[in-house]
This record gives C-alpha cells, sequence and structure tokens, in this order.
C-alpha cells in the first residue's frame, strides 16, 4: 500500500484556507509529481462560520478522495480547533494561531503555535495573505513538500503585482514554524 | 502536446466541452453544476469560446435551446443536476425520440424533496428510461475524457449522451488531470454534421405526428410508424456500446488513455467475489478490495462505466460464474429496490449458474459513506453467503 499523508486546514470561512489547500495539493502534484486531492467540507456555513479543506498526498493513485485520519491539522480560530482538531493521527502534528486559538486542546499530537494572523496584517500589511502565511506553517510544518515547490505553487497562482507579497507571506510563515518547532 | 493540471471536476468538464468545440451552451444555475456553466459563460463573455451563451429561464428551456440549436446544425451542451434535470425531463424523452446528438453534465445530487444539496445517483436513475445514454465518471480524467468521447459518440449514432460525475465528491474536488491539446481533441471530435440539420432550401417533415401504422410519406415511400422509430432507437442505443467501444479504442491510441468504457474491472481476474457500483463509490471499494486481499479474501471491483444502454452482455461475461456479487448504489426504484440492483439480477437470471446477488443503498443525500462501513457489509455478506434483498445502509434512525 502507498504512502498517504492527509492535512487539514481549518479556520473562518473567507480566510482563504480552500485556495491553501489547492496550493499543496498544486505544489505536491504538479511542481513535485506525486498523487493529490483537495477536498472541501460543504455545509450550510459561508463566510464567518468555521471551514475546511483537507489535502491528501500519496506516491500512489488515491481511490478515496477523503481524508480518513489526518496526519496534520491547522486551526486558525478556537471554532475550528473545537470542531475540526480531531482525528488526528497518534504522533500527528496541530498547528494553532496562537492569537485565536486559546483553547488547546489535549491529544496524542504535537501542537506547534504561531501568530498566522498577526504575521500578515502587522509584517506584511495585509490580512488577506494570511492563507499563505498558513500555507508556508503547515508545509514547514510537515515537510510533505519541499519549500521551493510550495513556493513556485503560490507564485503561479497569484498575479505578478502581488508576487512579492506573497512570497513574503509564504516565508514568514515557513521561518516561524520552523523556528517554533526548534525551540 | 497535453497538460497536466489540477483543477475541481466542475472545471475540467467545463474544459472538456470547450475543447470538443461547442458552438451553443444554454443552462440554468443549481448546485453542484452551477461552476460547471459560470466558467463557460465567463469564457464565452471574455471571447476565449467562440459559441452562444443563452442564459435561460428553466431547465426546461435549457434543454430546448439545446434541441433547437442542435437540429440547426449547432454542437449544444448543457449541465444541470437533480430538480433541474427532473424539470428539463419532458425534453429529455423529446431529445431522444428526435434522436439529437447532445452532450448534457449532470453533476448528480439528491432529489428533492426535502431539499439536499449532496451527492447520490437518484436524479440519473429517474431519467434511465428515457432513451438517453448515460456514462458515468469516476475522477476526473474520466470526466475529461469521457466528455470528449460524448460528443463523438452522440453524433455518430445520433443519440444523446448524459456524462455523470458525482457532486461534490468530484465537482467540487480538486485532483490533477491531463488536458489535451484543443488542436488534437477538436481533430478528435471533427467537426458537427447532423444530416437532418434545418435547411431552408431543403426542407424536412420532423417528428410529426405519426400514426399506429406505417404509412406512406408525401413522396410515396413507407414510413414507420411510432413503434417502428422506437424500435429503432432502442437497436441503436444497443449498438451504441460497440461504437462507444471503437470511439475509446481510436482515443487511447490518440491520447494513451482508456480501454475500458463499459465495465471496468479492479483485481477480478480470480476473484470469487466481485463488488459492483458506479460513479466515485467503485473507487472507493477499490480500498475495501485491497484490504480484504489482504486478508486473503478473493475479492474485485466491477465499475459499471455505462448504465444505459445496460451493457447485459459484457456483465453476464464478467459476473457469470463468480461465487457472489455485492451491488452498492447511491439510488433506487421506490417502493422496489436498487435500480442497478434489479437490472443485474435480469440479466444474470437466464445463466445456469448465477453468484448469490446482495444489493446496497448507500450514501443518499450525501450522507457519509465510511471505507470502513462498507467494508464491515461486505465482510458481513461474505460470512452470510447468501442472496442479500436489498438493505440499506448507514440509516441512523
Amino acid at each position: 500500500m502507498s504512502e498517504r499523508y492527509e492535512i487539514r486546514f481549518s479556520g473562518a470561512g473567507g480566510q482563504g484556507l480552500i485556495t491553501a489547500g489547492i496550493i499543496l495539493a498544486e505544489a505536491a502534484s504538479i511542481v513535485e509529481g506525486k498523487h493529490a486531492v483537495q477536498s472541501q467540507s460543504y455545509g450550510p456555513e459561508a463566510r464567518g462560520g468555521a471551514s475546511k479543506s483537507e489535502v491528501i498526498i500519496s506516491d500512489g493513485p488515491i481511490d478515496y478522495p477523503k481524508a480518513t485520519i489526518v496526519d496534520a491539522c491547522l486551526a486558525m480560530t478556537q471554532e475550528a480547533c473545537d470542531k475540526y482538531a480531531n482525528g488526528i493521527k497518534p504522533g500527528g502534528l496541530l498547528l494553532l494561531d496562537e492569537d485565536f486559538v486559546p483553547n488547546i486542546p489535549e491529544g496524542d499530537f504535537r501542537v506547534v503555535r504561531i501568530p498566522i494572523m498577526r504575521t500578515a496584517q502587522e509584517e506584511i500589511g495585509r490580512a488577506i495573505v494570511a492563507n499563505v502565511v498558513a500555507l508556508g506553517a503547515m508545509i514547514a510544518l510537515t515537510d510533505v513538500v519541499e519549500r521551493e515547490s510550495g513556493l513556485k505553487a503560490v507564485l503561479s497562482r497569484v498575479p505578478a503585482a502581488f508576487k512579492e507579497l506573497n512570497e513574503k507571506a509564504y516565508g514568514l510563515g515557513f521561518d516561524k514554524v520552523k523556528a517554533a518547532m526548534a525551540s | 502536446m497535453s497538460r497536466k493540471l489540477i483543477d475541481s471536476g466542475n472545471n475540467a468538464a467545463a474544459l472538456a466541452a470547450r475543447l470538443a468545440g461547442i458552438d451553443v451552451v444554454a443552462a440554468y444555475p443549481i448546485t453542484p453544476q452551477t461552476p460547471l456553466t459560470e466558467k463557460l459563460s465567463d469564457w464565452v463573455a471574455s471571447g476565449e469560446l467562440d459559441a452562444e451563451y443563452v442564459a435561460v429561464e428553466s431547465e426546461h428551456s435549457a434543454l430546448g435551446v439545446c434541441i433547437g440549436a442542435a437540429a440547426a446544425g449547432a454542437r449544444a451542451f448543457t449541465a444541470t443536476s437533480a430538480n433541474g434535470l427532473l424539470y428539463m425531463s419532458e425534453q429529455l424523452h423529446w431529445a431522444a425520440g428526435a434522436r439529437l446528438p447532445l452532450v448534457m453534465c449532470v453533476v448528480n445530487r439528491g432529489v428533492g424533496a426535502p431539499w439536499s444539496v449532496w451527492n447520490d445517483h437518484q436524479d440519473a436513475m429517474s431519467q434511465r428510461d428515457t432513451g438517453w445514454i448515460q456514462l458515468f465518471c469516476r475522477d476526473h480524467q474520466e470526466i475529461v475524457d469521457t466528455v470528449i468521447k460524448a460528443f463523438r459518440l452522440a453524433e455518430a449514432v445520433h443519440i444523446p449522451v448524459m456524462v455523470n460525475y458525482d457532486g461534490y465528491y468530484l465537482s467540487h474536488t480538486y485532483m490533477p488531470f491531463e488536458l489535451p491539446e484543443e488542436s488534437e481533441a477538436r481533430a478528435f471530435v471533427g467537426p458537427y454534421r447532423y444530416e437532418h440539420a434545418l435547411d431552408p432550401d431543403h426542407p424536412e417533415n420532423l417528428n410529426s405526428v405519426t400514426l399506429p401504422d406505417p404509412r406512406n410519406d408525401s413522396e410515396g415511400n413507407l414510413r414507420g410508424g411510432y413503434m417502428d422509430i422506437r424500435h429503432n432507437l432502442q437497436q441503436e442505443l444497443h449498438r451504441s456500446l460497440d461504437v462507444l467501444e471503437e470511439i475509446d479504442a481510436e482515443f487511447n491510441r490518440t491520447f494513451g488513455r482508456g480501454g475500458a468504457p463499459i465495465l471496468d474491472a479492479y483485481r477480478t481476474e480470480d476473484a470469487v467475489v466481485v463488488l459492483v457500483a458506479m460513479g466515485s463509490l467503485a473507487h472507493q471499494l477499490r480500498v475495501v478490495t485491497d484490504r480484504l486481499r489482504e486478508e486473503g479474501v478473493a475479492v474485485g471491483v466491477m465499475a459499471v462505466q455505462v448504465y444505459r444502454p445496460f451493457p447485459a452482455r459484457q456483465l453476464v461475461e464478467a459476473l457469470a460464474g463468480r461465487g457472489q456479487v455485492l451491488v452498492f448504489e447511491k439510488g433506487l426504484s421506490y417502493g422496489h429496490q436498487g435500480a442497478l440492483f434489479t437490472d443485474l439480477k435480469s440479466v444474470l437470471y437466464a445463466q445456469p449458474e448465477r453468484p448469490k446477488i446482495g444489493g446496497f443503498i448507500v450514501g443518499l443525500g450525501g450522507r457519509v459513506i465510511e471505507t470502513e462501513t462498507l467494508y464491515q457489509q461486505v465482510r458481513e455478506a461474505l460470512d452470510e453467503g447468501d442472496d442479500v434483498a436489498s438493505r440499506w445502509v448507514g440509516v441512523q434512525l
């Protein structure tokens, strides 16, 4: 059976986590030539409600496109954390936005906390790139694709005028998680 | 050169319809189909797609416009889901009876009431007797390839083709797929030809009132009555399976994909037990199969890729002589049982030694189908080793 790695991005609807998932799937499948699938939750909630986006990466064909038990999970808000930070594989990984998730769930997984939204707002000046900060952070957390592959996929999806902004956001997310994991 | 990209199933369908060289799109929005025709509408507006987009006020009109366009000599396309498909129903019968080579994507969704926007196959099942060819897709690559082949098929046999794919599981999920070069896809599909296209210089009397018996036309030639014309549709539907195989073989030679357009077998060579399903569920059953194989059970999956015309001969060849056949489906004939289950039993009836057969209704209105649950159901059926009457799996209250 082939190696299957499952990642869940969760947060508030409208934060761009569906896009983050699609970019990760693109980095894995188009840039690195692995198998990847990105799927979403389809609740009645839209902007504001908790939403999730899941990516499955495998070196073999993916027959079932939904996540079953995730290797790594991101939660950008407390509501998303309460709703979606479950079904994490024993020994898995959980990344939290430290400003928005005060109640840290307990379980057999490693928790890493960085300020995702604050990084986007204060260091980039644009809350809209929080999803790209989160993407860099999740790639640093999981090493599921190379740093360069993720960046390449990000840059292929943004207009020229926003490349620098997104590259910076991606790099900040990546470096902050690597620093948090090293400490 | 083809290119590889990652996109949603709806966008995969839109890209394929565009590659096929559609002239007219008429559609009405309905979840989960909407992003497909929105994409086509965007391309028409931006000039990237040289086609006429007709924004209609209902699905009934959407198919009506496609019928008119196809009759006038244009390659027409539409898409819908669930109640939208049902609102078209009268026109579905008409399009098939009038032998118009339309292609329509049905993004499968449960039918209301009560409302559900989530996936099952009841919409397609409810329209199985309209005379359309019904194809099912399991992933994005199949959506692209099937849509392109569907135009060739429809135009070769003069029967409309419905390309089905699962709402959300495929429509909104992003998966990588190969997209053929436009020039190659166009060359494969060829120019649109419809020999009875409306032409003021060559007037014809089409689909007029028939009588119970044949009668002479205005030139004195004996022409069929309703029953003869309908018998012709039935024969041509059966013949269309051979045509599909020819088209698929050519597609395979050109693009390097295909080879199993009617039934797709997974680990069935020595299988004593065969799991049967349509759409993405057939892929999910592979996971169950792999697990059971590890436990030493000789199991395989047979994906039914064409539901109408029903591939009776192929199914008998594939399933007669097996120990057990288990059918998993997301739709049924209310008051009876799963439609695929019923159909399968009817074609196996004449076999001297038929397999034990079981029917399972799963995933209605998006009810989660856990792989573990499918595994348990198969395990139980294996232990019982007998026929299983139509069983609902996953009912909670």
